[in-house]
């Protein structure tokens, strides 16, 4: 059995299950329309809504780069990691899912700042480079 | 010429500490809340704290992993990876979590539909990704 079949099952596995939430939320959403704005609960679903999207399309994006190395449709440059070429795509699904953190933390949060909650997740990208990259 | 290893390091990294954030945010609310069990709001509220907090042990413990290949010059997951025991129950504590969490979420949301749904949905999926990834 190869080594990496098991984060294919693990990538996939939770993909299924954020594209659920993801229908769930959209469902929730659907249901309390015009009405998004009024209350604290779909104003949190919106952004959750929008994190489980960025979520959803990160794990099937990881599992099909997995997925066609196996089948052998595609050939990343070495087993476990990422091209650099598909690279944007793993940002943007990052980028989507700290937009819908930001929309959701402010709701739940009794710190309603858009501005603190962006400042505090771009601290968190600085110091996950400095950790990767600078040390 | 950076290392491609490093850029996973990175997104796990950033991705586990944001969720480290929502953690921290939950844990204040659920403490805060009004403690009523049969209130929909604290059971999403508790499924969203489980389920991310499966997240962040999922995604802390991937950049640990490669934390070590990158600056401690350890074998990247390969067919060597199911050697080491560690790895399969640390990885299945946090999949427990995300499930147990995802289920909590789904239940107060999704209100119209019969909750028991969910019971069977998620032993689904799992048997469709189990199939995709080892029969196909």
């Amino acid at each position: 059995m190869p080594g990496n079949d098991f984060l294919e099952f693990l990538n996939l596995f939770l993909a299924l299950q954020g594209a659920i939430a993801t229908v769930v939320f959209g469902r929730y959403l659907l249901d309390r329309w015009p009405h998004w704005y009024e209350e604290p609960s779909t104003k949190m679903a919106i952004g959750f809504f929008i994190f489980f999207i960025g979520f959803t399309f990160l794990r099937f994006w990881t599992f099909l780069t997995r997925f066609a190395y196996e089948q052998g449709w595609y050939i990343p440059p070495k087993p476990g990691t990422i091209a650099y070429e598909v690279r944007p795509l793993f940002m943007i699904g990052a980028v989507i899912m700290t937009v819908g953190i930001i929309c959701a933390l402010r709701e739940i949060s009794v710190w309603k700042s858009n501005v603190g909650w962006t400042f505090v997740m771009t601290l968190n990208a600085i110091l996950a480079a400095i950790l990767a990259w600078g040390i | 010429m950076m290392s491609v290893n490093k850029f996973i390091e990175f997104m796990n990294l950033y991705l586990s500490s944001f969720d480290f954030c929502v953690m921290a945010v939950m844990f204040s609310y659920i403490f805060k809340a009004e403690k009523d069990m049969k209130d929909p709001a604290f059971h999403l509220a508790i499924g969203l704290l489980l389920y991310i907090t499966g997240h962040f042990w999922l995604r802390f413990w991937t950049w640990l992993q490669w934390y070590g290949v990158t600056h401690h010059h350890l074998a990247p997951p390969g067919p060597s990876w199911y050697d080491d025991p560690l790895q399969i129950p640390m990885f299945a504590a946090g999949m427990v979590l995300v499930t147990i969490g995802l289920i909590y979420i789904l239940r107060p949301l999704s209100a119209t539909i019969d909750n028991r749904i969910w019971y069977y949905v998620v032993p689904f999926i799992t048997i469709v990704s189990i199939i995709i990834t080892w029969f196909t």
